[in-house]
């Protein structure tokens, strides 16, 4: 199953936030910075940088100071309120590994970019796209025998 | 019950009220003036199966004019709430210029022949209802509003509808047949976020003399200065008596747990997880003016919760919509007052 591709959706995202919800963005390139946050969501992994004001995605140099992965299930179950970012974390569902101030970063990060994205009106049909290819992803059902 | 034995007024003259001050008002931005509108449409039906809570607003927001959104919340009589919020395109949105009729993708809320017909269909919820209130009461239209930092909020309501019509969750299918429901129609300009917070309750009687109660408290954020409040009374379809200012005393006690209630969106559980709530358990106020007496308590029960972004700073607003049950007792007008029935208490919070 091709899962839809985590890299384009956070690019997309980003630069949505860039121009819907600005301050959200300065705000995140400043909490981030060139840090460097290596994400993994359902296999291929991407570094998020921010260089200045612009975000950068590039293949991964593994001295970014968080790594992050989890899968889109994971993600869809905490966007629909499913399951809590503690309780993704307890359920070895979502992994984040960096140093305790990376981790603290992280957090910031986080609650900055979703603080962003519900006040972004373009986002909700980001995300109905993102539903629409997860499904179109989905395996499916076997054709019936012929009789 | 039917209320219709209580009507001192016919259903075509109501029909006429409800089109003169129903209609939608529209953001000033959509037609270059300032932006900051909120307007929402409030429909409130407390069946014997289910209660239900629909809310169609249009909020400018973030840069956005008029963002449409549907909002549903259901409850079961065990107290399982369900429910979304369903935003909108702009160009999702059709309004009859000057009329209450609204279109909304596969949504639709129309004014026909003295009755409100709802047609609905949350995306990701199986909730589809189609719905008919018919008025059972004048409707009232208030004088502004005052909110702590904004030029208020005006109000129009229709205290007391009845609501006929199909419910369908996850398959079932639910009926009612005339439940009492309230409807109201706010709009104005505001920030959410802003210095200010309402409690804000509504109690049915379900009795032989169907009296509808409301009730009203706008006060700062810090809940340490009361802007304006009331009460209003209806005995079937006619206003008896409203109630304000220094007329009333209000006393707040004990507490009601949010642990586990339904926060819609439900990504606003991943933006605003904080549940710590000073919701009350119980809300008693006492008004009087002359001979006129009420005692009225509100025993708040379980709860769904909407979140919505602050305009002002990174937070949001939790607006929690709780079950409750209403007792009243006193005199108004020389005539004794007492029932009990079902209420909702609505509490907006913000956070920072």
């Amino acid at each position: 199953m091709r899962q839809p591709d985590f890299p384009a959706f956070l690019d997309r995202s980003l630069t949505i936030l860039r121009v819907e919800a600005p301050d959200h963005h300065a705000e995140l390139a400043s909490t981030l910075g060139r840090r460097g946050l290596r994400c993994e969501v359902d296999g291929p992994t991407v570094a998020l940088r921010f260089e200045g004001s612009r975000h950068a995605l590039r293949e991964p140099d593994h001295r970014e100071e968080m790594f992050l992965r989890t899968d889109w299930t994971t993600i869809l179950d905490l966007v629909d309120g499913e399951l809590s970012l503690l309780e993704a974390l307890l359920e070895e569902r979502l992994w984040l590994t960096g140093s305790a101030d990376a981790v603290t970063r992280f957090d910031e990060a986080l609650v900055c970019y979703l603080g962003g994205a519900i006040r972004c009106p373009s986002l909700p049909a980001l995300l109905a796209e993102l539903r629409v290819s997860r499904l179109a992803a989905a395996p499916k059902p076997a054709a019936e025998a012929p009789q | 019950m039917n209320l219709h034995a209580h009507r001192a007024i016919d259903p075509a003259t109501l029909g006429a009220l409800v089109l003169q001050a129903d209609h939608w008002r529209r953001s000033p931005a959509s037609v270059g003036g300032p932006a900051g509108h909120k307007e929402w449409s409030h429909f409130c039906i407390f069946g014997r199966d289910l209660d239900l809570l629909i809310n169609f607003s249009l909020m400018d927001a973030f840069g956005a004019i008029e963002t449409p959104r549907l909002t549903v919340l259901m409850r079961e009589p065990g107290g399982d709430w369900t429910g979304d919020v369903d935003a909108y395109a702009s160009s999702a949105l059709e309004i009859d210029e000057g009329g209450v009729d609204l279109r909304l993708g596969p949504n639709r809320l129309r004014f026909r022949d003295g009755a409100y017909e709802l047609d609905l269909a949350l995306r990701r919820q199986a909730l589809r209802a189609r719905l008919r209130l018919e008025l059972a009461s004048r409707p009232a239209l208030t004088t502004s509003v005052p909110l702590a930092d904004g030029p208020g909020m005006r109000w129009f309501v229709v205290p007391r509808l009845e609501a006929s019509g199909t419910v369908v969750w996850r398959g079932g299918r639910r009926e009612l047949v005339r439940a009492p429901a309230y409807h109201d129609h706010d709009w104005g300009s505001f920030r959410w976020g802003g210095d200010f917070s309402w409690e804000w309750g509504i109690g049915l009687a379900d009795e032989a003399v169907p009296w509808t109660l409301v009730f009203q408290r706008i006060s700062d954020r810090g809940r340490l200065r009361t802007l304006s409040q009331g009460v209003l009374l209806w005995r079937g379809d006619r206003h008896l008596r409203t109630l304000h200012g220094s007329e009333l005393s209000v006393h707040s006690e004990g507490r009601t747990s949010t642990r586990g209630a339904l926060r819609v969106p439900r990504i606003m559980s991943l933006v605003s997880p904080g549940r710590a709530a000073d919701l009350p358990a119980r809300i008693r106020v006492e008004a009087r003016r002359g001979a006129d007496a009420l005692d009225i308590e509100f025993e708040l029960g379980d709860l769904a919760q909407v979140a919505i972004p602050n305009d002002v700073g990174r937070g949001a607003t939790i607006v929690s919509e709780v079950r409750s049950e209403v007792r009243v007792e006193g005199q108004v007008r020389g005539e004794p007052v007492c029932f009990e029935g079902p209420g909702l208490v609505e509490m907006n919070r913000a956070a920072a």
